[in-house]
């Protein structure tokens, strides 16, 4: 019976992650590189959609009306997550869909996935302002693995 | 302040100003319009229209002719010819027989003053074998002469022209005079002035940096047998780096501070049989990047010269030979390599009346072209056509033509960073050389029926039916491959050739020419593919109507005019791929005219284009046009 109590007790302490819908602001490497996201010609929108043990990523690569060249890919991350301490989940993310206007990036990114995850255990943080997430042994570092570092998103809500 | 001294000088030397004003009845220097059997198969673009349309832009001009349109949206300095499809690195273009060669990535602009225009012609096809270098003929302009203004009883004069339009408050002035400079021999000098602020367009939106200050010079003295001209345009402005886009003006590295040039001097005589001719064009772009002041310049020298004997065949030879320099503060330029090129073309032809009704046009020529001594081909073309006069009433004829074109400089030396990725998801791209890049070749037929009737006393009505088809070898195309930085590889652009491409069109024109009315209905369709990718050519205009009305009242020395443009839905593009050109809505756009002579020297000319303010977007353009545009035109005129 006491262990019982402890363990509910235990299990309604750790902060869950509020549900709901963030937008990514930055990705920073763990050395304090910021990634910018964007550039003259490319617009990013990146979704984290949160529900009871449900994470969907929605990534929007988009080229701004001024671009030389058309692209507009959406690519869906869907996974499961369990909280399993008070900054730890452990669950994946992975590649549910990517649609593009050309098929050939349809291609490059089947093969390269933005923010896919495997089945991990992740860091999380709650903030006032969002959500910070990182795996240190992501499947997706970015150029963060140049400095041996690995990617952290900072989601604001 | 060198201009105004300038027309100081033109004031104070001339004799016009120094006279008495006698005030004489108007007088229409009429011009010879004849269309002659070449020109079946191209359009004129007369003095008359251009005298009432008043153009102040290439699109402007363009306007008037079914088949012809400019692409890279509203901004004059991104204004590119297109004819039948064809955009400006597959034709030729020539003012007074000067070749204007200069092409870039984005800004293709004639660097000129239309206030010096006279008229025009478009070439369809290859079968004027005295220009070279083009799939499918080109654009011909020929600028005014000191007898344009005079009768043949005046011996000099003056001209001031003040012009306003309200869609870009753009206020032009010039100034001309012209005179007998000894028997036979006249002068004309053209000083002109243009300044313009931001375009509104038809959504009111406020297209920035695309205002402009324009100054131009130009003197023509021709006699009965030789011509000499100077010709210089300047312009400054503010357009981005890519005109043809509408970059927000905080990413520095996409805004730019410009200066076109342009110089010419052209020679022609005629010495009995033999007509010779020669020419140095140069013009130049400056560009400064507003980021990090880095200055690109690209300049092209191009001198040519032209000899023709027509005696019991024609016999010509053109040379051409381009001199290209690019550089960004120095280094060199990725997408403008210095080089120099040079063509030679030799030709025969000669039309033979084999019976009175039946004319045959045939010719022959061979063309050499070189690339820096290291690339080199050659060329040959040949026409052949037959127009028969079926009745008095009823016309027909063929003309199948064969076309050259070298590849330019910058299409095969183009090396180096093209643009940088963000880093993120897009690769850097870079442009890669391609010295096996090959000359294109076009095999063209065309078929013209023309119906021609008089209308008892009151006038004359004509039909005209076109059909053709191309085909095209090695159809030089910007191929441009984007990648992602996961790639591992960066982007490449290269201009490659398609193997296979074929166009083909249809224009049908209706006209009524009555004592007083001049009606006209034209109708253009172009379908163009590159069949070795399956794709469609990118860009390739609407199916259109035009309409046009012009009502002449003799009686108060005015005409009035209707010009409606009727571009139907083109959604003829290319889905599936990362090219810019997205569907386009059809729209019918009215220009309306007026123009009236008055006793005292004085003329007064107005125009309203997109009258009823439809907001529409060119296809080829990413960015809507004007809105409803009020241009005024005063002229005085004085003559002795």
């Amino acid at each position: 019976m006491k262990t019982l109590v402890l363990l509910l007790l235990t299990m309604t302490t750790f902060a869950q992650i509020p549900s709901g819908k963030y937008t990514l602001e930055k990705i920073e490497c763990s050395d304090g590189k910021i990634l910018k996201i964007g550039g003259k010609f490319m617009i990013y929108t990146v979704t984290l959609d949160v529900s009871e043990e449900k994470m969907k990523m929605t990534a929007i690569a988009k080229s701004a009306k001024w671009a030389p060249f058309k692209l507009d890919c959406t690519q869906v991350n869907e996974g499961e997550f369990k909280v399993i301490s008070s900054s730890q989940y452990e669950g994946s993310l992975p590649l549910a869909s990517v649609k593009c206007n050309a098929k050939t990036w349809e291609g490059i990114l089947n093969k390269q996935h933005f923010g896919v995850e495997e089945q991990g255990i992740f860091d999380y943080e709650v903030t006032d302002s969002g959500l910070v997430i990182f795996n240190p042994a992501t499947a997706t570092p970015y150029s963060c693995k140049d400095t041996n570092s690995y990617p952290i998103y900072h989601y604001k809500r | 302040m060198f201009f105004g001294k300038l027309i100081t000088l033109i004031v104070v030397t001339n004799p016009v100003f120094g006279q008495e004003v006698n005030y004489l009845d108007t007088i229409f220097v009429q011009d010879e319009v004849s269309i002659s059997d070449e020109q079946i198969l191209g359009a004129e673009l007369t003095s008359e229209q251009v005298e009432n349309f008043n153009p102040s832009s290439l699109d402007d001009l363009l306007k008037l002719s079914v088949s012809t349109t400019t692409t890279g949206g509203p901004r004059s300095s991104s204004e590119s010819v297109q004819i039948r499809g064809m955009d400006a690195s597959k034709l030729y273009i020539y003012i007074d027989g000067v070749k204007q060669n200069f092409r870039t990535d984005h800004n293709t602009m004639i660097a000129f003053d239309y206030d010096n225009l006279k008229s025009g012609v478009i070439e369809n096809d290859n079968s004027n074998l005295s220009h070279s270098g083009s799939l499918g003929g080109g654009l011909i302009l020929t600028t005014k002469s000191a007898k344009d203004f005079l009768t043949s009883n005046e011996t000099s004069g003056a001209q001031l022209k003040l012009s306003s339009q309200n869609s870009n408050k753009e206020f032009s002035k010039n100034i001309k005079t012209y005179s007998k400079l000894f028997q036979n021999s006249w002068i004309l000098l053209s000083v002109g002035q243009k300044k313009a602020d931001d375009t509104v367009l038809a959504n009111r939106y406020t297209l920035v940096n695309s205002g402009y200050e324009d100054s131009s010079f130009f003197v023509k003295i021709n006699s009965k047998k030789s011509e000499f001209s100077a010709d210089y345009f300047n312009r400054k402005d503010s357009a981005p780096m890519n005109p043809t886009q509408d970059s927000p003006v905080d990413i520095k590295e996409l805004e730019s501070k410009n200066i076109i040039r342009r110089s010419g001097l052209s020679a022609k005589t005629q010495i009995n049989k033999i007509s010779m001719s020669s020419f140095i064009n140069v013009q130049s772009l400056k560009k400064e990047r507003q980021s990090d002041k880095a200055v690109e310049n690209r300049k092209i020298q191009t001198v040519g010269a032209n000899l023709k004997w027509n005696g019991f065949v024609n016999v010509g030879t053109e040379y051409v030979q381009d001199k290209l320099n690019g550089d960004r503060s120095g280094d060199t330029l990725e997408s403008y390599p210095n080089g120099l090129s040079q063509n030679i073309s030799v030709y025969v032809d000669k039309k033979t009346l084999i019976t009175k009704s039946f004319l045959m046009d045939a010719g022959l020529k061979v063309q050499r072209f070189d690339l820096e001594n290291k690339i080199s081909d050659e060329g040959l073309s040949a026409k052949f056509g037959l127009n028969y006069e079926i009745s008095k009433h009823f016309k027909t004829g063929v003309m199948a033509t064969t076309g050259f074109n070298p590849p330019k400089i910058q299409e095969v030396y183009a090396d180096g960073l093209h643009h940088a990725g963000d880093g993120f998801f897009i690769a850097d791209n870079f442009f890669i050389i391609n010295e096996n890049l090959k000359s294109e070749y076009s095999k063209s037929i065309e078929l013209v029926n023309t119906f021609e009737t008089k209308i008892g006393r009151i006038g004359q009505a004509s039909l005209s039916y076109k059909r053709y088809w191309s085909h095209f070898d090695n159809y030089i195309y910007l191929e441009k491959i984007d990648r992602a930085i996961f790639d591992g590889e960066n982007g490449t652009t290269q201009f490659v050739n398609a193997r296979d491409v074929s166009l083909n069109g249809h224009e049908v024109s209706g006209s009524l020419l009555l004592k007083q009315l001049e009606l006209s209905v034209s109708y253009s369709r172009i379908r163009a593919l590159n069949k070795t990718l399956a794709l469609y050519i990118e860009g390739l205009p609407a199916d259109q109507y035009n309409y046009s009305l012009t009502y002449f009242l003799d009686k108060i020395d005015a005409q009035v005019g209707y010009l409606g443009v009727n571009a139907l839905k083109q959604d003829r593009i290319n889905r599936n791929t990362t090219q810019r050109q997205d569907e386009t809505p059809g729209y019918f756009v009215h220009n309306i005219f007026a123009k009236k002579n008055f006793d005292s020297g004085y003329s007064l000319g107005t125009r309203i284009d997109n009258l009823t303010n439809r907001i529409y977007r060119k296809h080829s353009s990413n960015i809507v046009e004007s809105g409803r545009d009020y241009k005024i035109t005063l002229e005085y005129k004085i003559n002795i």
